[in-house]
């Protein structure tokens, strides 16, 4: 079966080039705001999560924050198109994973994703 | 009375008594009776003299001490001579002497008692004498008519002293009253100066022909002029503030204050100075108006710190800006390059395609947001033209799906960019339909007010909280998942450029009202 992966993202297209470049190795589910995610996190059995920081709505650090509440393990991966971000704080102490600054290599997050979970 | 003149008056009568006594026929010899009155008297008369002046003036003392002059002269009469000598002339001297001190009553009353112990004496040694004897009736009535008149001219002469005295006393107070006067004027002057002088603005009051009459010394600085070179100067010949006087000569000659105005002035060293000021009139009810009074503020340090916070305004924009870009850019450009890297892996004809596509798209919205910021950051010179906003709104709503309305009582004809005006309209429909469920339902309302045309979007959406509302306006701010923050800063200055207005009110839950104010292409009706 394959590994489950949650994309969320306030911009579509994102979605969709995260969606294309993962899908073939897992199964992607995505939404568009971070009180879905926290849904979906709670609801599913979600093996990572990839997230955008600056989003409307509940800001994605707000989101880091809530699901580590409910889910210490799963693997976070922030792609944001801001650098300053990844010395935040909450970035730091909250076990992210791995973090990208907007464009991304492609084939630097499948490798970081298959160093998490595998495929 | 004076106590000195009445105690010299006092010792002339004593003189003259003695001198009559040592010159009569018994003559005054020590040891006898006569000797020792004229000693009694002397000396009680030098007692009497040495009293103080407050009892001396109390008019029964004064009554108390004629009558012992009189006892005296008759005593004096009654030992030396009698009766057939001139002696009693002394009583005439004694009985003017009391008038002079003394009221007319008074007087009288002595000269009643001097005839009454006078007519015993002669009694006493004439006793068969007639009343019609000419020492009865000669020298009893003459000492009645001198108390009469001594009295009478003591009286009006003391009148006379007494309104002297009072025109004295008037003229002091009258003196006093003058310099407490001028001093309370001089404190007044003073006061208003002080007044005048401590004020933080430049206050500066002109005669009705030019002449400088009052500056205070924050005007002297503003001006970079002393008071000398202005007061009593025409303000037409102090250099660079001609303007200044114009404003004035305006106010004067129209009879109508100018307030809230502003100009440039130039100082004494030349710099420009702006100035805010407030310019009454100076009129009296006899004159009317005779000048006007300038109040200014130097507005220098305003404006530095006006420019200071423009500049902060600018680069807190700059700052923002830059950050919106780095968001805005970097999430197309991540999807172009994302996708761009898929296609190199891929063969499939079909994802190529779409990927392509994707490309396009993420190109297009680079494009779209250059735009906007082309948009918002251009100062280009607008040419107005008749724009029929009816026509132009429902061409708008031609490419929306959106059910809606119109309200308007003539054509809504403005002057206006035709580009800028859709651009503008577009923005605010797109955002009313944005916020809008599938019950949504537009209102484009048309009204006339004075020289504009005010065009009302009305929708029925989730509406704008009131913190939002402060900061809708503003530049890069959205709160829209996929706005730019910059359509309603743009719609602003499209707004701005037409000279008209805009204003927003909503509510939450219950809808949006937006009213742009645009000029009338027919202006005044």
């Amino acid at each position: 079966m394959k590994k489950k992966i949650l994309i969320c993202d306030d911009e579509e297209p994102i979605r969709l080039l995260l969606s294309e470049a993962l899908k073939d190795e897992y199964d992607v589910i995505s939404c568009d705001n971070g009180r879905d995610a926290i849904k979906y996190i709670t609801k599913e059995k979600i093996d990572l999560l990839i997230t955008d920081i600056k989003m409307p709505g509940t800001h994605g650090l707000e989101v880091i924050e809530r699901i580590r509440e409910r889910n210490k393990d799963i693997p976070i991966i922030i792609c944001s198109a801001y650098k300053l971000l990844e010395d935040d704080i909450v970035v730091k102490t909250s076990g992210v994973s791995a973090f990208f600054t907007k464009p991304i290599e492609i084939k630097q997050l499948r490798a970081k994703i298959f160093e998490l979970i595998g495929v | 009375m004076e106590k000195n003149r009445l105690s010299f008056l006092r010792f002339i009568l004593i003189l003259t008594t003695m001198l009559v006594m040592t010159y009569s026929k018994k003559g005054l010899h020590f040891g006898e009776p006569g000797y020792m009155i004229a000693l009694i008297y002397f000396i009680i008369s030098l007692i009497f003299s040495r009293l103080p002046e407050k009892i001396l003036n109390r008019p029964w003392f004064s009554f108390l001490s004629f009558l012992f002059d009189i006892i005296i002269i008759s005593l004096a009469i009654y030992l030396t001579e009698g009766v057939q000598t001139d002696f009693y002339l002394i009583y005439f001297l004694a009985i003017f002497i009391s008038s002079v001190s003394q009221s007319v009553n008074g007087s009288l009353f002595i000269a009643i008692v001097t005839s009454v112990i006078y007519a015993w004496l002669i009694h006493r040694e004439y006793p068969d004498i007639s009343f019609l004897d000419s020492r009865f009736l000669i020298r009893i009535p003459f000492l009645f008519i001198i108390s009469l008149v001594s009295s009478y001219w003591a009286e009006s002469t003391r009148r006379e002293l007494r309104k002297k005295e009072e025109l004295e006393r008037f003229n002091i107070e009258l003196k006093k009253e003058v310099e407490r006067v001028t001093a309370r004027e001089v404190e007044l002057r003073l006061y208003n100066e002080r007044i005048i002088n401590s004020v933080a603005s430049g206050i500066m009051a002109v005669r009705k022909d030019g002449i400088i009459t009052t500056v205070n010394p924050e005007a002297e600085r503003v001006f970079g002029y002393k008071k000398e070179e202005l007061v009593e100067y025409n303000i037409k010949s102090i250099n660079g503030i001609d303007e200044l006087w114009q404003k004035m000569e305006k106010a004067l000659t129209e009879n109508k204050p100018i307030i809230r105005d502003e100009v440039e002035i130039l100082n004494k060293s030349g710099e420009r100075i702006p100035i805010g000021f407030n310019i009454t009139l100076f009129e009296s009810p006899e004159k009317g108006v005779s000048g006007c009074v300038l109040i200014f503020k130097d507005l220098s340090e305003i404006r530095r710190l006006e420019e200071k916070a423009k500049q902060n305004e600018r680069l807190s924009y700059l700052g923002k800006m830059a950050s919106w870009v780095a968001h805005e850019i970097r999430n197309p450009l991540t999807s172009i390059d994302g996708f761009a890297q898929l296609l190199i892996t891929t063969d499939d004809r079909e994802k190529m395609k779409s990927y392509i596509e994707e490309i396009r798209k993420g190109a297009h919205r680079i494009n779209h947001i250059i735009d906007d910021i082309l948009t918002f950051a251009r100062s280009k010179k607008m040419e107005f033209k008749k724009v029929n906003l009816y026509d132009l709104i429902n061409d708008i709503l031609k490419t929306i799906k959106v059910r809606f309305e119109f309200h308007t009582d003539g054509i809504p004809l403005v002057k206006g960019e035709e580009e800028s005006l859709r651009r503008l309209f577009v923005n605010l429909i797109t955002n009313s339909v944005e916020a809008m469920d599938e019950n949504g339902f537009l209102q484009i309302k048309f009204e006339r007010e004075d020289d504009f045309v005010i065009a009302h979007v009305i929708d029925n959406g989730k509406g704008i909280d009131e913190k939002e509302l402060k900061n809708i306006f503003t530049p890069f701010y959205t709160t829209k998942p996929r706005g730019t923050g910059l359509g309603l800063a743009i719609v602003k200055k499209i707004v701005d450029d037409h000279n008209g207005k805009i204003e927003i009110e909503s509510k939450l839950g219950q809808g949006t009202k937006i009213s742009v104010w645009l000029p009338a292409w027919d202006k005044g009706g």
